[in-house]
């Protein structure tokens, strides 16, 4: 990537900050693969051990967001089905979601130091 | 799929509906999959119902978030102006013009708040039903003598066990009676006086009250001699008997006579009929021979009527009763009629009128004040034109923008209303103190669900009504005006539209200024009628002897005697005297009376008058002169007492054979001409109900008896040493001084018994002007929303002409340029404002000609177009629409033309 894109990519995903839980965890998901609705939840559900076992509204709501900030897009896999309509992570998403980690991080060693963990 | 996640289809695809639109079709199928996923995934069946409650939070909660977020983004706007969006940006462009929104907002808070007020007080007091079972099927019944001209007539002992026993229009029927209502609670602290009433047995069943413990009257108790049961009121048994449950089925000590205590009232309970100013404090049964009381019309009827039967159905039936008694007791029911009237119009008869009429004042306030309001936003609209068009040109909808400025009026009256309600919350505390006894039926004034919403509604339909113009004018911008052209397509409709309102505020104006003058007026000349006696300096003292240690009457008259020795003998007092009822004392003693050895005068036989029991020199105290004859003296002392026997069987007294002073009568002049036209009534005699014959030896002045606003009625005295009784009222005459006649008064009663208490200590002024207690307060009301609404109008005149004055700036240069001189243009302004003038006295005079009925039952000796009083007005109004002309006149006058072709 050139600079000059990579800035902006930059800039995009800084404008969307913060992000709420939920999002993170959506894109968490998308990460690695593109996945429908249902596989989003399952997944999440499967990587927090159960501890977050989203609801439709919830769910969908954030997803709205992710679409609407284009940090995520649709891809209608088949035409057939609209219930396995497919969800992609996209290139800002993605910066987004490192920056949101590395700040987590951040916290985490802070914790780590104060003996909080 | 199962058939159970189906219809949890269903219930989630209808939940799902709290989502916008296009959320929902965009995701719809994607949710209800997530949940039938879930739902499937469930195995144990209490784990649903938690499913299908986190699903509702969820859906609840994230539909909030949605709604919320496509709020920020550039939808398109939802229509309805309550729309959140719209809400908001209304408020951003209040705060932008704060001086504005806040007049409009303090304006709006002003009316609506009175006019909720005072509808709480209608509402309590004309609207709400009767705090009685099925009160609408309760009625009053009175006889009706058309003949003597009395529309509502007590009635006589023997005509209502008649009513009783032949009506079959009516569930039942009580009777009840004030006579020997007196009573004095001993034995439990300091004596006490109580206000009774005699039921009939079945009075409160007729009602549908309960007792809130204990039971009601047993027919047998509401028999001679087996009346000595009592029930007290909520009131006393608290305060008196320390709210001690075990008093039901004991004793107490009335008039020095054991009652038991069979019951007590519900608390707030509140008797119909009876003085206003004291509420019952105990109910007793009647428990006499009424069926013998011929020709004594002492009693108050309440009906219930039959289910399914009218009123006019039960009036029918009372009349055909009415006729029947007539026929069995020809010489003493001839020409007795009956009526009956819904018992709530009965309570409120007095005051309904007035009440109404103080309404009608508010709500004109309200409306000349939504007028003003209506003229701010328009000139508000115009000093936004040029902002409005430019969001016109960038693409904003007209009806958008239409509704944008709704919402933002409506936000005005509601906030305006709202606020207002929280006064009016705040005056209904305090105001059951100001409102004159016996006008609110419980007092107690409480904004009920109907009262909110009336301000509710009034909030909303002042907010569309008057806020719908200056949003739909903002449809006639024209987007290609030129930008310096603000001013001139809308000056001329719109001045037009303005200066009806403003007619209109003016014809309403007048309408209340008259009302209220005129109100003021009749005020005045209550107070100034002459009651026919001096008020000033009497100060009186009510009295009930218990019957027990003062049942015979030769000792209540010793008694009355001994006091008035004794304050005679007192320093500082002028004058003494002694009288049962207090002349404009809202009761009266009426009874029949049978003429002997005159010729009948021209209408029937019996006529029926008033009568008091006075002293000797009750006339000389109350400053009432004599006509001709003599006034009592002590040669008229009898012994055989006492005169008039209220049925034929009643025993005759002792000593009545013996030689002793004759039996005599003074009579007021309204009688002597009533009954002997022509002649001098000195000499003749008449009976009273079953009297020897009594002999009228003096002829006294009129004075008012009952209300001051009555014509005096026939009258006739007896005198205490002849007639005596045991509740009496003292009254002294001591020079002016109250407090210390009162001293007097108790210091004479405590040497006299200790043991009785006064009922009553009261100065007749104020006795008599607690009587122009509603329309001293409709005065008061109606003057306060006269002057402000004169200053509204003032406003609003002052407003208009100025705005005017400034859109047709453009309009002016142009003919100061041609020629045309300042202090014409000023007049040609000042005449415009004096046509409007012209308008609204027209419509006001309209006004007034429609009111002038309803003005004429509440007004007393001013007629409703009273000339003085218009001219007044009208003067008034002309003199301000001129002042508020000629200001910003003389600033037009001033004007360079130059100036105004630069500003444009």
């Amino acid at each position: 990537m050139s600079p000059k894109t990579s800035d902006s990519l930059d800039t995009k995903a800084r404008a969307v900050l913060p992000l709420t839980p939920v999002m993170i965890h959506i894109l968490l998901a998308l990460v690695d693969e593109d996945r429908h609705g249902l596989g989003v939840a399952e997944h999440i559900e499967a990587f927090t051990g159960g501890r977050l076992a989203l609801g439709p509204g919830t769910l969908y709501g954030a997803v709205k967001r992710l679409l609407d900030l284009d940090l995520i897009h649709d891809v209608d896999a088949d035409g057939e089905d609209p219930r396995r309509r497919y969800y992609s992570i996209t290139p800002v998403g993605r910066r987004a979601l490192q920056l949101e980690a590395a700040d987590l991080v951040t916290v985490l060693n802070v914790a780590r130091a104060k003996k909080v963990i | 799929m199962s058939p159970r996640a189906s219809a949890a289809d269903v219930a989630y695809a209808i939940l799902l509906h709290v989502y916008p639109r296009a959320f929902r079709r965009r995701f719809e199928a994607e949710m209800l999959d997530l949940l039938r996923a879930r739902h499937a995934a469930i195995i144990r069946p209490g784990a649903r119902l938690t499913l299908w409650i986190r699903t509702v939070i969820d859906v609840v909660r994230s539909a909030w978030r949605v709604r919320r977020d496509s709020g920020r983004s550039t939808a398109p706007a939802t229509p309805s102006p309550f729309s959140s969006d719209h809400l908001r940006d209304g408020w951003r462009q209040l705060r932008r013009r704060p001086a504005v929104s806040a007049a409009v907002i303090f304006l709006m808070a002003l009316t609506i708040g009175s006019a909720t007020s005072v509808f709480a007080v209608v509402n309590a007091s004309l609207l709400q039903p009767l705090p009685f079972r099925d009160s609408e099927r309760l009625v009053a019944l009175w006889e009706y003598r058309p003949d003597r001209g009395l529309l509502r007539n007590t009635i006589s002992g023997h005509e209502f066990p008649e009513w009783q026993r032949r009506s079959r229009a009516f569930e039942a029927m009580a009777a009840f009676h004030f006579a020997g209502a007196d009573f004095t609670l001993t034995g439990s602290g300091e004596p006490a006086p109580l206000s009774g009433v005699h039921v009939s047995a079945n009075f409160f069943d007729v009602l549908g009250v309960t007792p809130a413990l204990g039971r009601t009257f047993r027919p047998e108790e509401d028999t001679p001699g087996r009346g000595d049961v009592v029930i007290l009121s909520d009131h006393v048994w608290r305060s008196r008997l320390a709210a001690d449950a075990g008093v039901i089925g004991r004793p107490i000590t009335l008039n020095d006579r054991p009652y038991t205590v069979i019951g007590i009232a519900p608390s707030g309970f509140r008797s119909p009929g009876g003085p206003r100013d004291r509420p019952a404090d105990l109910w007793t049964p009647i428990a006499e021979p009424i069926h013998l009381m011929v020709g004594r019309h002492y009693l108050f009827a309440i009906g219930r009527l039959k289910a399914g039967v009218s009123l006019e159905a039960a009036r029918a039936d009372l009349a055909s009763v009415a006729r029947a008694v007539a026929d069995a007791y020809p010489n003493d029911n001839r020409n007795h009629l009956s009526t009956a009237f819904p018992l709530r119009n009965e309570l409120t008869r007095e005051h309904s009128t007035t009440l109404w009429l103080i309404f009608a004042a508010v709500l004109s306030l309200l409306l000349i004040g939504c007028t003003n309001m209506a003229s701010l936003l328009i000139a508000q609209g115009l000093a936004r034109a040029q902002e409005l068009r430019v969001r016109l040109a960038l693409g904003a909808s007209r009806s958008r923008i239409a509704i944008q400025l709704l919402t933002e009026h409506l936000l005005l009256t509601g906030t305006g209303g709202a606020i207002g309600v929280v006064g009016a919350v705040a005056v209904t505390r305090t105001l059951p103190a100001a409102i004159p006894a016996g006008i609110l039926p419980d007092a107690a004034l409480t904004i009920d669900v109907r009262v909110l919403a009336f301000a509710l509604v009034l909030s909303i339909a002042t907010g569309l009504v008057f806020g719908i113009a200056p949003a739909l004018q903002v449809s006639r911008l024209h987007l290609s005006d030129a930008m310096k052209q603000q001013g001139r397509t809308i000056a001329g409709g719109q001045s037009k539209a303005r200066g009806l309102l403003v007619a209109a505020q003016i014809a309403l104006t007048l309408v209340l200024v008259a009302a209220a003058l005129l109100t003021l007026e009749s005020l005045l000349r209550i107070r100034l009628v002459e009651p026919g006696f001096r008020t000033g300096a009497i100060v009186s003292a009510d009295i009930a002897l218990p019957t027990s240690r003062y049942g015979d009457p030769a000792r209540q008259r010793a008694f009355f005697s001994s006091m008035i020795e004794r304050l005679s003998a007192t320093h500082g007092i002028n004058n003494v005297a002694v009288v049962n009822l207090l002349p404009l004392a809202g009761s009266r003693s009426t009874v029949a009376v049978q003429l002997d050895g005159s010729p009948p005068p021209a209408s029937a036989e019996d006529l029926i008058a008033n009568f008091r029991v006075v002293s000797t020199r009750y006339f000389q105290t109350m400053g009432i002169p004599l006509r001709t004859g003599r006034e009592f003296s002590a040669g008229d002392a009898r012994r055989s007492l006492p005169l008039i026997r209220y049925f034929p069987r009643q025993p005759i007294p002792p000593f009545f054979n013996d030689a002793q002073a004759a039996p005599v009568a003074i009579v007021n002049e309204a009688m002597a001409w009533r009954v002997w036209p022509g002649q001098s009534p000195i000499g003749k005699r008449f009976r009273v109900i079953f009297s020897p014959v009594v002999t009228v030896v003096g002829v006294v002045a009129d004075t008012r008896n009952d209300a001051i606003r009555e014509a005096p009625r026939p009258e006739f005295y007896l005198s205490d040493l002849q007639e005596p009784l045991a509740h009496m009222n003292v009254i002294v005459d001591a020079g002016g001084d109250a407090a210390m006649a009162a001293d007097l008064l108790r210091g004479a009663l405590r040497a006299e018994d200790p043991s009785i208490p006064a009922r009553r200590i009261d100065s007749m002024a104020r006795l008599i002007s607690d009587a122009a207690g509603v329309p001293r307060l409709a005065s008061m009301l109606l003057g306060a929303f006269a002057s402000v609404a004169v200053l509204l109008m003032v406003a609003g005149v002052y407003s208009l002409v100025t705005l005017t004055a400034s859109l047709r700036r453009h309009e002016f240069a142009v003919r100061l340029a041609l020629g045309a001189t300042p202090s014409a243009l000023a007049g040609r302004m000042i005449r415009q404002s004096l046509m409007l003038a012209g308008l609204g006295t027209l419509g006001g005079a309209a006004g007034i000609l429609g009111l002038s009925r309803a003005l004429r039952t509440i007004l007393f000796e001013v007629r409703p177009m009273e000339p003085s009083i218009l001219f007044v007005v009208l003067l008034l109004i002309v003199a301000v629409v001129l002042c508020a002309s000629v200001i910003p006149a003389r600033r037009l006058r001033s004007l360079d033309p130059t100036t105004l072709f630069l500003q444009g």
